[in-house]
């Protein structure tokens, strides 16, 4: 029987019990700090902008001090501004993580694999512990796993779309063939398609929209908080009923000695 | 000409980082500062904008 | 053992993480839910391949075949790969117990001069046969490297597709190969158990382990297309064999995405000179099991079978498993131009077929014989 309690998600030697990395953005600052609670998250997200757009209260209060800070990159439209972000980001004291987001085009979110790769490849040669958003490539995945990511984050369906996973194949794909933690991120947009990721082996799940924009974010962060747990725990048992196959004859067989 | 997030701030050209956020209001603690492309480390805040410099100052917000 | 003076060493982490699966896999602990859990799973991981290769999964060969056959289906429709060897020398430096070629072995030992061998090729080429496999003996003096070269590069100008299955060479060796025209690099590792290694490879550049098991990767680096594994099941424990063949070409296929996978299935057969080495102990069934097994574990693959088995055999199993098949096969020396003339065979074949005997058999099987599918780049 496999005991859940030992069961860590790793990401550069980094050991976390939670698999639900919860995002920050689109909810009051007022509510995070519970919802990281209800989520039993251990790493958020954020982002980074100019101070004078940033309003006056410093998100920074709202998330208790032995959380993993995850800075985004979101703004980078190449590899190299997002090198930038991430710099910036480190330099705000942290920590060494960041996800890697680099998106070219505005009306779906859709990440740049190209540039991504680029950018884990310089990020990962500065130290940093590198948590690269992609669509779901398999030989983009690998060329990440040689720039020296941290795992791969293929999104499920575009982002903020609460489309679950529409990009199941190629993510069961990444499963199978990629060594580093597979987590899904952008577009899952219920508990059940959380718990579905997590069945499938996806190693955590990342949401945001989903909780953030739900009738009760704390209740929602619980939720989604439950569902991963039970997907992770279903896929550790191993999944699959034993049916018994009707045998008539063995016309494939049959010609052995 | 001086550039501070988009904006010109040539008012602030010879003052420092720490006078320029002491002015604006903002937080020390929670700023990471780029000029001309560099990152300024933090136990640097004292030294001062050029003319011609471009500056980012920015902090952590809400973000998925 | 170790390195021997000129070997290329390369990264040994993969060697290591195969030999520590085999180490840890126990089939008994495998049961029918296993089996049948593993079945049904869309893609087959370590965890099903183990249960696939476990005595429990003998009762389940029917399920196994027509899982094997759909997923052959999907990646090979209804073709068959025709090929022939040919072996060009049966000269040998090491002495393994098990082998008619072995050093120690009195034989007759021939070696063909390249004109012989360019008329052994055309001989071969009549019968339409656009795949050669060039083998040799595992005699490594550096003259030998050169002939290997000039024999392949005749083949090359008849056959479409030339592969090798000789000694194992450094991957600067490999270039050279592949610039003479090879595509594909065949080495049997015989057995993956390093003690049972050691004890039948008793002399000769045969004896390094390590060396031996990381060729695919220097050919892979040296610039070949494809690469070929195998097991001599019944040499040791059949079923940690196949199993760690298994994984070991899937690792390499995992990090060299671009290689094409082959695995051949021999069985130890009767050879000359060695008639205590039986093959008793992997019945047909159990041989079946393992391709199947592979089949599943690696639908991507080729899997080759040669004619160690019986014509019964070998029609049964390329509707279920086996991709590629020899045909015109000879494993003596010389024998395509004058039978009168030869050294003596390797081991002893069952399926004696010719190639127009073979190809009718496959079409009456409703398959496509294909005789080549690749293009040399």
């Amino acid at each position: 029987m496999m005991d859940i309690n030992d069961d860590f998600l790793e990401l550069s030697g980094h050991k976390f019990s939670s698999r639900f990395i919860l995002g920050s953005g689109k909810f009051s600052l007022s509510l995070l700090e519970a919802a990281i609670k209800d989520a039993k998250a251990q790493i958020v997200t954020l982002a980074l902008r100019r101070v004078n757009d940033g309003g006056s209260e410093n998100i920074l209060d709202f998330i208790p001090k032995d959380i993993t800070i995850l800075p985004n990159t979101s703004g980078a439209r190449n590899a190299d501004e997002a090198v930038r972000i991430a710099k910036l980001a480190r330099e705000l004291g942290c920590g060494d993580f960041v996800k890697v987001e680099c998106i070219k085009d505005s009306r779906y979110l859709l990440p740049d694999n190209y540039e991504t790769i680029k950018a884990t490849e310089k990020l990962a040669n500065l130290g940093f512990v590198v948590m690269p958003y992609m669509y779901p490539d398999l030989n983009v995945a690998r060329d990440l796993v040689n720039a020296g990511a941290a795992c791969v984050m293929p999104l499920g369906a575009p982002i903020g779309t609460n489309k679950g996973l529409a990009t199941r194949e190629f993510i069961k794909i990444l499963i199978d063939e990629i060594d580093l933690p597979v987590i899904v991120d952008a577009g899952i947009g219920s508990p059940s398609q959380a718990c579905e990721a997590m069945q499938m082996g996806c190693a955590a799940v990342m949401a945001n929209t989903a909780i953030a924009t739900s009738g009760d974010v704390r209740a929602m962060a619980k939720a989604f908080a439950l569902s991963i747990e039970a997907g992770r725990l279903a896929y550790l048992a191993g999944l699959g009923e034993v049916s018994e196959i009707a045998r008539a004859s063995s016309p494939l067989s049959g010609f052995l000695e | 000409m001086l550039i501070i997030n988009g904006k010109d701030e040539s008012a602030f050209i010879g003052k420092s980082v720490d006078e320029f956020a002491c002015q604006k209001g903002f937080n020390k603690e929670y700023m990471a500062v780029e000029i001309n492309g560099e990152i300024l480390p933090r136990d640097k805040f004292d030294s001062k904008f050029n003319d011609g410099d471009r500056v980012e100052i920015v902090c952590f917000v809400g973000g998925g | 053992m170790s390195y021997m003076e000129g070997m290329q060493r390369i990264d040994e982490s993969l060697m290591k993480r195969v030999l520590s699966l085999r180490e840890s896999y126990e089939y008994k602990r495998y049961g029918k839910a296993d089996v049948a859990r593993a079945l049904k799973m869309q893609r087959v991981d370590i965890e099903g391949l183990r249960a696939l290769l476990s005595p429990a999964a003998g009762d389940f060969l029917e399920e196994m075949a027509a899982r094997a056959q759909s997923d052959m289906k999907r990646y090979f429709g209804n073709s068959i790969e025709l090929f022939t060897p040919l072996y060009i020398s049966n000269f040998c430096d090491s002495n393994c117990v098990y082998c008619g070629f072995s050093s120690h072995n009195k034989i007759s030992r021939l070696r063909l001069k390249i004109d012989e061998v360019k008329t052994e090729l055309e001989n071969i080429a009549k019968s339409g046969l656009k795949d050669v496999l060039i083998l040799t003996g595992e005699s490594a003096k550096k003259r030998d490297l050169s002939y290997i070269g000039e024999a392949c590069k005749e083949a090359s100008r008849l056959f479409s597709n030339v592969g090798v299955e000789i000694y194992p060479l450094n991957s600067d060796e490999y270039t050279y190969l592949h610039e003479c025209g090879v595509d594909y690099v065949i080495v049997f590792q015989e057995t993956y158990s390093p003690e049972k290694y050691a004890q039948v490879h008793i002399g000769g550049q045969k004896m390094s382990f390590a060396y031996r098991f990381n060729a695919q990767e220097r050919a892979l680096m040296g610039g070949m297309r494809s690469v070929g594994f195998a097991a001599l099941l019944g040499l040791d424990d059949f079923r940690k064999d196949a199993f760690a063949t298994a994984i070991h070409a899937n690792f390499i296929q995992q990090k060299y995405p671009h290689a094409e996978i082959a695995i051949s299935c021999p069985r130890l057969r009767p050879a000359k000179n060695k008639s205590e080495v039986n093959a008793g102990e992997v019945d047909e069934r159990s041989l079946f099991q393992v391709i199947c097994a592979y089949r599943i574990f690696l639908p991507f693959a080729n899997i080759t079978i040669s004619t160690r088995e019986s014509a019964k055999f070998r029609n049964g199993i390329i509707k279920v498993a086996a991709s590629k098949i020899s045909a015109g096969v000879s494993v003596g020396v010389g024998t395509h131009s004058d039978a009168g003339k030869k050294g003596d065979e390797q081991f002893e074949i069952d399926d004696t077929r010719g190639v127009n005997e073979i190809y009718t058999d496959i079409r009456a099987l409703n398959l496509q014989p294909v005789m080549s599918n690749h293009i040399y780049v």
